[in-house]
């Protein structure tokens, strides 16, 4: 589908909450054990769906009851011993459902350089927290999907300009202790289908030091939300941060397990985890949390209808920024059961572990080929490889063997090609990868890479598909508008041209995972729109795996 | 100093008369939509790439007490189009080149407050503003001395070193001035990047 000239921009007020949904404990009165130790647990469908809400059905839900309940894993995991670092606009520290997870010390006020971050109007910072490591069993409000784990928060986005010497220090700051690196935020700027370039390389020189240095060698486990663009034709691949190898981008999913209006599609999403919704048809159902204290905050007198009256908590917060540290609360509840995983590890095992959801998406479920003695993979281009299930997660990594090194074979192909106008065959060129040459020996894939070139005016037309030798095809990027934010918060297609073009543009698949690198390679591109026309200028296959 | 930023305005042609009353709600909108025929060049770590200048927008790093008087005061007509607590941009509705003259006018007569607002490319794109600062990455750790002496030589003061080896957060100055020293320490060859400090606006997702 391709958008008209004109696109009423919706994504602000769905996400900020502003339809009411039926059905639920809105004042959190509970009548089971649990919910009397954790008064708002019901509510949290994300946790354990029971259909509690309209819009939410049994079973969705993360199944983590018994990771908790010791029944798997080896004895009660809850994160004890793990530091999850919270990026984000702030973390309020004596919050009565958080305060006794806070790490001493280990916070960051970007604003006033000391070791608060709290904040009496930034909420987002404290709803990521409480999803992630909100205390059980304290007779107040929710639990986190890690409800022992420790938190620190940095409160990069304190204001909504960050430095690059900022981002550098947010991402490894403590690298030593901290765990997991929470980030339900990002620099591109959602719906308009721009791949808008890094302005420097600091970023990926921070999260590069994360991996290689951080946590004594075994790396910070980075999760990263994968983009809210998904009300256009945004697709997650177009950001240079949620498609790097090193993060885990996390889609979401609503209270039925099926693709959230706003969460982005790519080659390069990992897995989904709940986040909620806001439609017309089904009102809003956000996975309950913490908020800031008081009137302020995402539960605000002016706010959802029948947010919780107790304006500590809201279950107005949805997005990927909601679904991403429900991803960081498992890979805690995953280190506690064995700390010696290290990043790579974790993403093999929440890919083996994932759910296949959405059964309705017939035609969107493929599986991998696998290599030899390699675990077969759902992996659809919505949902990643499922929704995270952190009883799997958590029972796999308990008795999990580290993969060995990481291995990389790279390969260009400089063959400058026109690329046919409103053609849907385009160019098809291909890269083998051949055992005989010692560069190219056969790796057991973990994460696909294309440096893509062309100066195509208009990117936007292109349709960009790798296809491995296995015959599993990555949808790199998709022939779309390329958008602007005009008058009255309209969006409006560019004619003519894009911002920035792909040349070069760096596009993502974990599409091929424990697929063998060896054969042809072929990449098609066909310019299926109108708009412009250009060449294929050159593209660079880069494999990283590991060796069979 | 405001008569001073009067005088420089009305003699570069702009009509005080016309420029009354600045907006104070900022107008939606992530990225500018301006095209800009003025670039500059950066190396960004491991390249060299191209900026454009906004030649209609400026931003104004916002002081204890700030309430954008100042700007108000050579261009009342502005609207306030990005409030951040760190700086807020403004858009100025005048022609390019006008625009452009009192970005360069503010940024001489009161240089530690207001700063030119870049995107890179000619055709808009997310507002990009210098901090002042540059981040330099020297080919091995230098010894306390040794820096002290190349600071000392490049005129640049130590705002921090960063948790990277060998890499340091120097601040150079205000509107150009870091973009240019990054330039030109880059171009000596003397260090592994010389990159200009950009502040970007970040979402929430």
């Amino acid at each position: 589908m391709k958008l008209g000239s004109e696109t009423k921009k919706i994504l602000p007020l769905l996400l900020l909450g502003l339809t009411a949904c039926g059905g639920g404990s809105g004042d959190g009165a509970g009548t089971t054990s649990v919910a009397a130790v954790d008064p708002l647990y019901e509510d949290q469908w994300h946790l354990n769906n029971t259909a509690q809400f309209v819009g939410a059905s049994n079973g969705e839900d993360i199944n983590v009851e018994s990771v908790w309940g010791g029944a798997v894993g080896g004895g009660s995991i809850k994160g004890s011993g793990v530091l999850v670092a919270v990026v984000d606009d702030g973390l309020q520290l004596d919050h009565e459902d958080l305060a006794a997870n806070i790490a001493a010390n280990k916070s960051w006020d970007y604003a006033e350089g000391d070791t608060n971050p709290s904040s009496t109007t930034l909420f987002h910072g404290t709803n990521v927290a409480g999803l992630i490591a909100a205390r059980d069993l304290n007779g107040v409000g929710v639990r986190g999907v890690a409800p022992r784990a420790s938190l620190a928060g940095y409160n990069l986005l304190w204001d909504n300009n960050v430095s690059t010497s900022e981002i550098y220090d947010a991402l490894t700051r403590n690298q030593v202790e901290v765990d997991v690196s929470n980030n339900s935020w990002g620099l591109a700027v959602e719906e308009l289908g721009e791949a808008e370039p890094p302005i420097d390389t600091l970023w990926h020189d921070a999260v590069e030091e994360g991996i290689t240095n951080g946590r004594d060698g075994k790396g910070i486990v980075y999760v990263w939300a994968a983009g809210n663009g998904g009300y256009g034709e945004d697709n997650s691949n177009y950001d240079y941060q949620a498609n790097n190898r090193h993060v885990i981008a996390v889609c979401a999913v609503d209270g039925r397990g099926r693709q959230a209006s706003y969460s982005e599609p790519g080659a390069n999403i990992w897995l989904c985890a709940p986040g909620g919704d806001s439609t017309v048809a089904l009102g809003t159902l956000g996975p309950p949390t913490t908020d800031i204290s008081g009137a302020a905050g995402a539960n605000t007198t002016n706010g959802m209808a029948d947010d919780y009256t107790d304006q500590s908590y809201t279950r107005s917060f949805i997005g990927t920024s909601a679904s991403t540290p429900i991803v960081s609360g498992v890979v805690a509840l995953m280190l506690e059961a064995n700390p010696n995983l290290g990043w790579r590890d974790v993403r093999l095992i929440l890919a083996e572990t994932a759910r296949k959801n959405d059964a309705l998406d017939t035609t969107g479920w493929a599986f991998t080929t696998p290599a030899s003695g390699q675990p077969q993979y759902n992996i659809n281009h919505k949902y990643g490889f499922g929704v995270v299930d952190a009883a799997g997660a958590v029972t796999k990594a308990s008795g999990w063997n580290n993969v060995g090194s990481e291995v990389i074979i790279e390969k260009t192909l400089n063959m400058a090609t026109a690329i046919p106008d409103v053609d849907a065959t385009g160019v098809i060129q291909t890269i083998t990868l051949d055992t005989a040459v010692p560069a190219e020996s056969e790796l057991i894939i973990e994460y696909v890479e294309v440096d893509f070139a062309s100066d195509h005016q208009y990117p936007g037309d292109l349709e960009i598909i790798l296809t491995a030798p296995s015959g599993t095809q990555s949808v790199l990027a998709e022939t779309h508008d390329c958008l602007y934010v005009g008058p009255f918060d309209t969006l409006l297609t560019r004619q003519g041209a894009c911002l920035y073009k792909f040349n070069p543009w760096t596009f993502a698949s974990v599409r091929h995972l424990g697929e063998s690198s060896t054969g042809t390679w072929t990449l098609q591109v066909a310019d299926n729109g109108n708009q412009g026309a250009g060449q294929l200028l050159s593209w660079t296959l880069r494999i990283y795996g590991r060796a069979p | 100093m405001l008569r001073a930023l009067q005088v420089v305005l009305l003699g570069l042609g702009l009509s005080m008369a016309g420029l009354l009353q600045a907006e104070v709600e900022p107008q939606s909108g992530a990225t500018a939509e301006n095209v800009s025929q003025q670039s500059m060049r950066y190396f960004d770590g491991r390249r060299w790439r191209t900026v454009w200048i906004n030649p209609q927008e400026l931003a104004e790093f916002i002081a204890d007490n700030s309430d954008g008087a100042m700007l108000r005061s050579v261009a009342p007509s502005a609207k306030l189009v990005q409030q951040g607590r760190k700086f807020r941009i403004w858009k100025i509705d005048q022609a390019e080149s006008t625009a452009t003259a009192v970005t360069r006018s503010l940024n001489n007569v009161e240089g530690s407050r207001f700063a030119p607002v870049f995107q890179l490319s000619a055709s808009g794109g997310s507002r990009m503003v210098l901090s002042g600062n540059i981040i330099v990455r020297f080919k091995q750790d230098m010894e306390p001395s040794q820096l002290q002496q190349w600071m000392q030589q490049q005129g640049l003061s130590m705002m921090q070193k960063m948790s990277i080896s060998a890499t340091y957060l120097f601040y150079a100055g205000q509107g150009t001035l870091a973009l240019e020293k990054a330039e030109l320490i880059q171009e000596s060859g003397e260090v592994t990047f010389a990159v200009p400090e950009w502040l970007r606006q970040a979402y929430k997702r």
